[in-house]
């Protein structure tokens, strides 16, 4: 066990390492940051000396080696827009951002699992011809686009809630709603595939043949064992809901890590943009290897790989 | 002999089941892709109305069957007068072109780097895959913003960021491909008898990878034409005067109150087509290669 452990951290160690490096390769390929930073009268030595100042007179893998320097620190230089350091800005808006996905993921595992349960017991029924629609049919829609209906039905013909900001419960529901949407066909689809492998088994024969009535076959004996894809699927859905994070907190104006990173791209703030999606993998990356230890803890066999 | 020949011809007809071969067939993919393709095709032949001619007195006209509509404009205009289906119409060729393109682009970077990955032992091999996983921690939504931020927006840009968030996919299945091809017979056979790694590579290995990778391409189409449609949205792919569907969507959601359908039917266009690609690839993938199931 303990060596499955430190195999795993050593990659999430290294995949954060190739996180700071396609950082630095992007912010690179965005050209010449200096002159964002000038005013427009500014003179040959000027130029010269801000070059010099941040370090980019410098070879690329020294300037790559300063980067990382700093970013182990965690400074990851000002915000040109804020004029306040990068990570500080970064970790304000963190908590709003793990608000919604936290939301996101408990709407996604309350809508998902019971539809795909329901699915594989009444397999080739309506209902699992309907929850295998609803799924692909969800799979399809672009979540910014879920995201404005809801806007459009709920908030402009229905006023039932608000279209924007963060507050109470009302505030929150359609953003995680539409952030949810896209991972509850994968969640549901999966449930069902192992649903539907587990109910084949003999030990479930069994039970049945016990006399216990469906209900506890299902939701007790079955369901723990198609669980398990399930909870390795979880750290792929976190990405899809870090990543769908952006684009859903731009729609609702939900003062999060992705509207910031967001508002930093337009303005060319890539301090920021550095800080927030390298924090943004960093967390993935993390979670991933939780999911991963999760599984060697519940499945034994695979702890010997 | 004619009419042993006749007789013969009726009963192979006959014989054919033609029923169950119609049923595997993708009949609703293809349904829902027509559109895309013969808009994508036809383009401006097409299109009711010019898809660029600004007309402000006809601005935030609604849809036909709604108060107020103008059945000439079946599907209403946008906030400059520019007819909204027209402007579907032309929109469709270029998320067509930006997907197709770029996941085209990914799958061939992929495709190499995964049949060098999985033939060479040793640390090339493994160079690889390192960089394959570090790609892969990064939400891929993410990637494609931090590029599309570095390089601006435009056509070939577009192309380009796709192309780098989807090729590590392609990498990961063809690397564990190759590996299991190399070692079978045939390739040790091919080793003895002189070829080179280049040769035995392209002319053995690929055409045995082909059907997967045909697979993985139809499978990421849906997801290419959803990133670039949220890019497009957030102002970072397709950039105006040009048509796409992300950006009626981006224009519609400052007149959400007033013109509800400028951005409701870019969005079912967006949604209709990624289902098309959605199913064709499940068909392909059930059709070609089931072991391909768990992607």
């Amino acid at each position: 066990m303990g060596r499955y452990v430190l195999k795993r951290t050593l990659l999430g160690i290294l995949a954060i390492i190739g996180v700071s490096v396609i950082i630095f390769i992007a912010t690179r390929l965005s050209g010449d940051v200096t002159f964002l930073m000038l005013p427009d009268n500014a003179t040959k030595e000027d130029i010269v000396a801000i070059r010099a100042a941040l370090g980019l007179d410098k070879p690329i893998p020294i300037q790559y080696l300063i980067f990382i320097q700093h970013a182990v620190v965690g400074d990851f230089g000002s915000s040109i827009i804020y004029k306040l350091p990068a990570m500080n800005l970064v970790f304000a808006r963190l908590p709003a951002t793990i608000e919604l996905a936290f939301a996101a993921f408990s709407i996604t595992i309350c809508i998902g699992i019971p539809i795909g349960v329901l699915s594989a017991a009444r397999r080739g029924k309506w209902v699992d011809k309907m929850g295998t629609l609803f799924a692909l049919v969800g799979q399809s829609m672009p979540a910014f686009w879920v995201g404005i209906m809801l806007i459009l039905v709920f908030s402009v013909w229905l006023r039932w809630l608000p279209t924007s900001g963060r507050g109470g419960i009302n505030y929150i529901i359609m953003p995680a709603l539409t952030l949810g949407w896209y991972s509850v066909a994968a969640v549901m689809r999966l449930t069902r595939s192992g649903m539907v492998d587990a109910l084949d088994n003999e030990y479930i024969r069994l039970a049945r043949l016990k006399g216990n009535p469906e209900r506890i076959v299902i939701w007790k004996h079955a369901l723990r064992n198609a669980l398990i894809p399930v909870i390795t699927m979880s750290g792929i859905q976190l990405a899809t809901l870090l990543g769908g994070a952006v684009i859903i907190e731009t729609v609702f104006s939900w003062p999060g890590l992705g509207k910031l990173i967001m508002d930093a791209i337009s303005k060319r703030d890539y301090p920021v943009v550095q800080a927030g999606v390298f924090v943004t993998s960093s967390v993935f990356v993390f979670c991933n290897l939780v999911v991963d230890l999760l599984y060697g803890v519940i499945d034994p066999r695979i702890r010997y790989r | 002999m004619n009419q042993t020949k006749v007789i013969e011809l009726g009963s192979h007809l006959r014989a054919v089941n033609w029923w169950s071969m119609m049923r595997r067939l993708p009949i609703v993919p293809i349904i829902l892709l027509m559109p895309l393709i013969i808009f994508g095709i036809f383009g401006t032949l097409i299109t009711p109305h010019d898809p660029y001619h600004i007309e402000p007195s006809l601005k935030l006209t609604a849809p036909a069957w709604a108060g107020g509509g103008n059945w000439s404009f079946f599907l209403g205009t946008d906030q400059l007068g520019r007819d909204v289906l027209s402007r579907l119409i032309v929109g469709a060729r270029s998320s067509l072109i930006v997907s197709l393109c770029g996941v085209a682009l990914a799958g061939a970077i992929g495709v190499l780097l995964g049949m060098i990955g999985g033939y060479s032992e040793g640390v090339v091999g493994n160079l690889i895959m390192r960089i394959t996983d570090m790609q892969m921690a990064i939400p891929p939504i993410l990637l494609a913003l931090l590029f599309s931020a570095a390089l601006h927006g435009g056509l070939t840009n577009i192309i380009i960021v796709i192309a780098i968030t989807f090729w590590a996919p392609y990498t990961r299945v063809i690397r564990g491909e190759t590996l299991s091809l190399k070692q079978r017979d045939f390739i040790a056979l091919a080793r003895v008898a002189g070829c080179s790694p280049g040769r035995i590579l392209a002319r053995h290995i690929f055409p045995n990878i082909v059907s997967t990778i045909m697979v993985l391409v139809t499978l990421q189409l849906g997801s290419a034409i959803m990133i670039e449609s949220a890019l497009t949205f957030l102002g970072l792919g397709i950039q105006p005067p040009a048509s796409a569907w992300g950006l009626m969507i981006a224009d519609g959601r400052i007149y959400i109150s007033t013109a509800w359908w400028i951005p409701a039917f870019a969005g079912l266009a967006i949604m209709v087509t990624v289902l098309g690609a959605n199913l064709m690839g499940d068909w392909l993938r059930d059709t070609l290669d089931p072991k391909l199931r768990q992607i």
